[in-house]
Formats: C-alpha cells, structure tokens, sequence
C-alpha cells in the first residue's frame, strides 16, 4: 500500500514537473499554429529584411516557417522554422509575455517607457484614461516645474507608484503601447493636467486640495 | 510531573527505532541549523542593506554636491553675462547658461525631494534656461539686450546667488533629503522649509507662464448641460446616454456615456464655451489588421474628410495615418485659401489638427478628438509678399533630394504660428519635413518622419 502511495507520488510530481517544461517552452517559442501580435512583429521584422513576401496577420503559416527557416540558415542557426530563444535573440525579439509587447521596435525606447508606465499605473483603467495618464507625464516634460526629459519625469524620486513598486518592469500590453503613441502623437484627453489620483486611496492633502479638472474611470485628473 | 516524563519515555520507547533517530536527533539538529542558518541570512541581509543606505546616501550627497556646484556655475555666467557687451560674446554666455540650467534641472530630478518643495526651483531654473536660448537666438538676429532684459538678468543673477547660499548652507549641514521618498511623499511639504520666492520672468518661450496657460480660441455663448446632451445625441444618433460629469478647466465640457443603437458603449464630451464638440470615441465593428491597400486608405481618408465638412470644420486634409487592429486613425490638418503664388491648393494649417479614427470595415467615424482645433481655430492674415518656391529650394541643404513642396503654416513653441515653405525629402534612407520661412527662406524647423508598421509620425 505504502509502496503504491510512494509510486503514485512519483507519478504525480512527474506528470506536474513535465506539465510545466512544456508549458514554458510553448509559451517562449513560436511555431506552425501560433497566433498573435507577437508572430505579426516577427513578420514585420522578417519582411523587412526580405525573407517574408505574405501577409503580416499574425498567423505563422507556412510561408512563415519557410521564412523563419531561411533566416536561421542565413544566420548559421538550426533551420527547424522554430522561433525559439535563439532565432528570437537573432532577430531582436523578446517572446517572453507571449504576444505582448509586440509591435515595438527596440530602438523607440520613449514608446516603450510610457507603455510600461501607462501599464504599471492604468491597468484596467478605460482606454481613454490610459491616453491620459500617458498626456499627464508628457504634459510634465513640457512644464517648467518637472524634469524635462521622459526618463526624468517617470524616474523623479516618488512621482509614480508603479516605479516605487516595481511595476513599470512588468511587459506592457498591445492597449497601453497604442494608448502611449497616442499621447506621443499629441492626444490630451486631459486638457494640460499635470496631476492624477486615485481619490478611493490617495490621501495626500496636498494632491487633494487641488482643482479637479475631470475624472476618467478612477483617475481624477488636476 | 515523572508521570508525564515517564509517560513521554514510553511513547519514545513505542517508536520504531528508525523513526526514534529522527525525532529524536535529526529533527532537532535541522531545526537548531535553520535558527542558525537564519540568524546568519539576517545578518547579512541587514549588512547588504546598510550598504546599500550608505551607497544611495553617497549618491545623493554626490548629487547635491553637483548641483550646489551647477548653480554656482549659472550664478558666474549670468555675472560675466551683465559685463559683456560683444553680441558675439552675449549669445555664447547665453548659451551656455541654457545648458547649465538644463544640467541643473536633470541633477535635481534625482534627489529625492518632494515635489512641492522642489517645483518652484524647478521652475526658475527651467524658465531661466528657456529665456537665457530665447535671447540667444534674439541677439543672433542682431537684436541688442534691451534696459527691461539686463534688469531681468540682474534680478536672475541674485537669486541664482540666493540658491546657491541655501543649497551651500544644507550641504554643510547635512540638511538635505538622503533616503528615497514614495507616492505619497512626493506631494508633501517639508515643515523647515517654507519655499523660497523666485523672480517672474516675463518672456515667450515653451515654459514661459504665457504658453502654459494658453486658452482656447474658439469660444462663443456658453450652453448647459441639457443643449450639450441635445448636441451630444444629434452627433451620435442616440438617446441613450447619461450624464457622467462636467470638467472644468481651460476647456470646460460636460461628458456624456451611452450606446449606439447596435449597443456599442460610446463617450462623448462637449465644450461648454461653444457647444463644440471635444471628444467622442466607440469601439470598431471588425478587425482588420496590416496596412491596407491604397484605394482602401484613400476611402478611409475621404469618409474622414466628408465627415469633418459635414460637422462645419471646412475644407481639411490627411496629414499623418495610422493603422490600428479595426481602425485607422487619420490626422486632419485645416485647409485655407489664399491667392499667394504657390498656394494654388490652399495653406495646410497644422494648428488646427483634428484628429479622426474610423472603422476600417465600415468607413464610419468612430472617434474625434477636436481639441487642438478648439484651442488654435481662429480666422488668420497671410502676409502679402512671400519669397518664391524656387528661391526657398535654393536655400535648402544639398543633401536633401526634394520630392514635394507646399506653403503651411506651423504652430511654434512660443505660441505663435509661422507662414513656411515645407519641403518634404530624403536623406540616407529617411526622411524630412524642412520647413523655411515664407518671407525670408530662414531654416525655422526640421522634423524626422519615423515610420513604423502602424504609420508615420514626426520626431
């Protein structure tokens, strides 16, 4: 009896430790069948360099393996039409989150800092109040009383909590890049507002003090 | 009491004597190795973490030591400032206090200070930069210093001089902020220090006073909150929405929330200075990735612009486009007409931009946002004479191989707009929007198109 318990144990944490090598290696590769934004940047980037002639939809098909495949040979990687972490270090990809963080160029690091802080500070906010956000930390670039580069801003000692508690390191989602370039493109839903809070949590009697101009989900806008 | 021993000894001697050594020995040496083993981590950890407080410490106090630094040095270029007289000698100093006010406001981005108590000197610094490369450029375009600039100077000269005895005088103290401060903290005000007075400074630049608080230009009889939900439903074809609130502000506007009769949830908000509408947004019905083909964009463009004409914004044109998963979100930039030579179809006036998404399936406008024209839409004067398209081309780098051209005229950073030449061309595979003055074939701005796989923007 005990011996079966022992077995069945074994069994068990076996079956558990396989379940989660497969889940990872699903999870960091790319393969015939997979889907989304992170197989359209990977067409974008393959199609640029022209080893990609189909369409960029964010399906790897076959004509995206045999393209994957002639990259890997061009570059002296194994030819298996796998985008595995090689070929994605080869193609200056990051697959780790899956398909999120896609269609950002490694060179637009501005995009990327107010992505990660619009997803850090508004996750689950309405696409607007993401936009927001993302104007209220360019609108302090643009003031006198901040610092007047990006990185200054986000980085000011305390300004943000997703800096304070690590959050600004997470991968940001499609939504929260889209709602970073449209501030960067020059949307403002918030009209010049250089101050946001939470009035559910802020307790800040300063912040409180001051005029709200408008509310977008939770965030009230000063 | 020797009952209980007794009894606990007769429970031991129970045991098997496999299970006796491990409850017995081994148990109580690995949970004695784990107290030990803890106390050792804790040690450590509590070692790593005062290395890590002195560390950060140092570099705070090797950070305010720059800046007291930084200030002295604007504080001394300032002073040879108010004794030179050479234009030549004036726009190098000017100069280079705009780069010692721009190190300054870097250095104090990173002391942790709270944001009240750091603003004002934020401010001053910043306000004192961006005047210091306005009278550069002035003084470059053979404009002297005038009584009012050099009394300006004077009063920015002491107070330099002011901040740089205070930071001086915390630094010898050990009186300033060292550990780093969170959210809350950020908007504290420190009891010791109730906020040093700064001069004004009164000039036209993008953080000058003036700029920051521009007000829109398209306003007209203010309406309540019944006529902007009667405006509200007329644009969208719906009654269903409810009020969600008035913002105040520069541009007041009451807000709106509701569906569209196919029940997709759509925000809208309207000026209350002109019933204008400021903002409205739904969701696309498909979803349509990539770039379309060109018959599809231009169709997309001409819904755009049919739109705009039917909502009273004139005569528009796409300037920028992106593509977006079901919709695309096309920029407007205004049209106006003028009989100027080689303004044969209009000045593309960058101001009043608005800025459209529509669905890509439908051609429909999903979304508006109309602020940028609320705020610069006015009637506008051209001047009478410009230099001719030729002659401004003539002006151009030899780099740049031109492949369109048109007047336009571009909002600057001071708040003011400028009639250009904007010639659009490439260089080593990218390319730029070169914008001349229309009347002199002065270079005024240079902007870098990026392109992505969603579109093209300005750097």
């Amino acid at each position: 009896m005990k011996k079966r318990i022992v077995k069945l144990t074994a069994l068990l944490l076996a079956a558990a430790f396989a379940a989660i090598v497969l889940a990872a290696a699903s999870a960091d590769t790319l393969r015939r069948g997979s889907r989304g934004e992170a197989v359209r940047t990977l067409q974008t980037k393959l199609k640029r360099w022209g080893y990609y002639t189909g369409a960029v939809d964010g399906i790897f098909g076959s004509g995206t393996e045999k393209a994957v495949k002639a990259f890997q040979r061009k570059v002296g990687l194994t030819a298996d039409g796998i985008v595995g972490a090689k070929t994605a270090a080869a193609l200056g990809m990051n697959l780790s989150g899956g398909s999120s963080g896609g269609g950002v160029s490694a060179s637009n690091n501005n995009l990327y800092l107010l992505a990660r802080l619009v997803h850090g500070e508004a996750r689950g906010e309405p696409y607007r109040g993401k936009v927001a956000v993302a104007a209220v930390v360019l609108n302090r670039v643009k003031s006198a009383s901040f610092p007047n580069t990006l990185a200054g801003v986000i980085y000011q000692s305390g300004a943000f909590d997703a800096v304070s508690d690590g959050q600004i390191n997470l991968q940001p989602d499609q939504e929260s890049i889209n709602a970073a370039r449209d501030a960067l493109n020059g949307w403002d839903p918030t009209g010049g507002c250089l101050y946001y809070y939470n009035p559910k949590t802020a307790t800040s009697r300063w912040m409180l003090s001051r005029p709200v101009l408008l509310r977008i989900g939770n965030h009230a806008f000063c | 009491m020797n009952g209980r021993k007794s009894e606990l000894a007769a429970a031991k001697a129970a045991l098997p004597k496999k299970m006796r050594i491990v409850f017995c020995y081994i148990v109580p040496a690995l949970l004695v190795t784990a107290l030990i083993a803890s106390v050792v981590w804790g040690c450590s950890q509590r070692k790593k973490a005062e290395d890590l407080r002195a560390n950060g410490e140092g570099l705070y106090r090797k950070t305010y030591q720059e800046l007291t630094e930084s200030v002295l040095d604007m504080r001394n270029s300032l002073s040879k400032l108010l004794v030179s007289e050479a234009p030549h000698t004036v726009a190098m100093t000017l100069d280079e206090i705009w780069r010692e006010s721009g190190e300054i406001s870097a250095l104090l981005g990173r002391v942790p200070q709270s944001h009240p108590d750091s603003y004002g000197l934020n401010r001053f610094l910043v306000q004192t930069g961006d005047y210091a490369r306005q009278l550069a450029a002035s003084v470059l375009s053979g404009k002297p210093i005038s009584d009012a600039d050099r009394k300006q100077l004077l009063a920015l000269y002491e107070a330099s001089g002011g901040v740089y005895e205070d930071l001086l005088e915390r630094l010898n103290s050990g009186n300033f902020p060292s550990s780093p401060i969170t959210g809350e903290e950020f908007f504290s005000q420190s009891a010791e220090n109730p906020g040093q007075e700064y001069p004004l400074i009164e000039y036209d630049g993008p953080f000058s006073d003036s700029t920051e608080n521009r007000m829109p230009k398209n306003t007209g009889e203010p309406i309540d909150r019944e006529t902007a939900y009667s405006r509200a439903a007329g644009i969208l074809g719906t009654t269903s929405l409810q009020s969600t609130g008035h913002s105040s502000g520069r541009l007041p506007a009451y807000s709106f929330s509701g569906e569209l009769s196919d029940g997709r949830s759509v925000d809208i908000s309207i000026a209350e200075n002109s019933g204008a509408l400021v903002y409205f947004m739904t969701t696309p019905t498909g979803e349509a990735e990539g770039v379309p083909g060109e018959e599809d964009a231009a169709a997309l463009a001409e819904a755009g612009k049919q739109w705009l004409e039917r909502m009273g914004c004139g005569r528009m044109e796409p300037v920028w486009t992106r593509y977006m998963a079901g919709s695309v979100q096309i920029s407007f930039a205004a049209v106006a007409d003028s009989d100027l030579p080689g303004a044969e179809d209009g000045i593309l006036v960058y101001g009043d931009m608005i800025r459209l998404w529509l669905d890509r399936g439908t051609g429909e406008v999903i979304g508006a946002d109309t602020e940028n024209w609320l705020y610069s839409h006015t009637e506008r004067s051209f001047p009478q004479r410009i230099i001719a398209e030729e002659e401004a081309r003539a002006e151009l780098s030899p780099f740049l191989e031109v492949t369109d051209s048109r007047l336009a005229l571009i909002p600057l950073d001071d708040g003011t707009e400028r009639l250009c030449w904007e010639f659009r061309g490439g260089f080593s595979g990218s390319e730029y929007l070169v914008y001349l003055d229309a009347g002199t074939g002065d270079e005024v701005r240079i902007s870098l198109l990026v392109s992505d796989e969603t579109g093209t923007s300005q750097a």
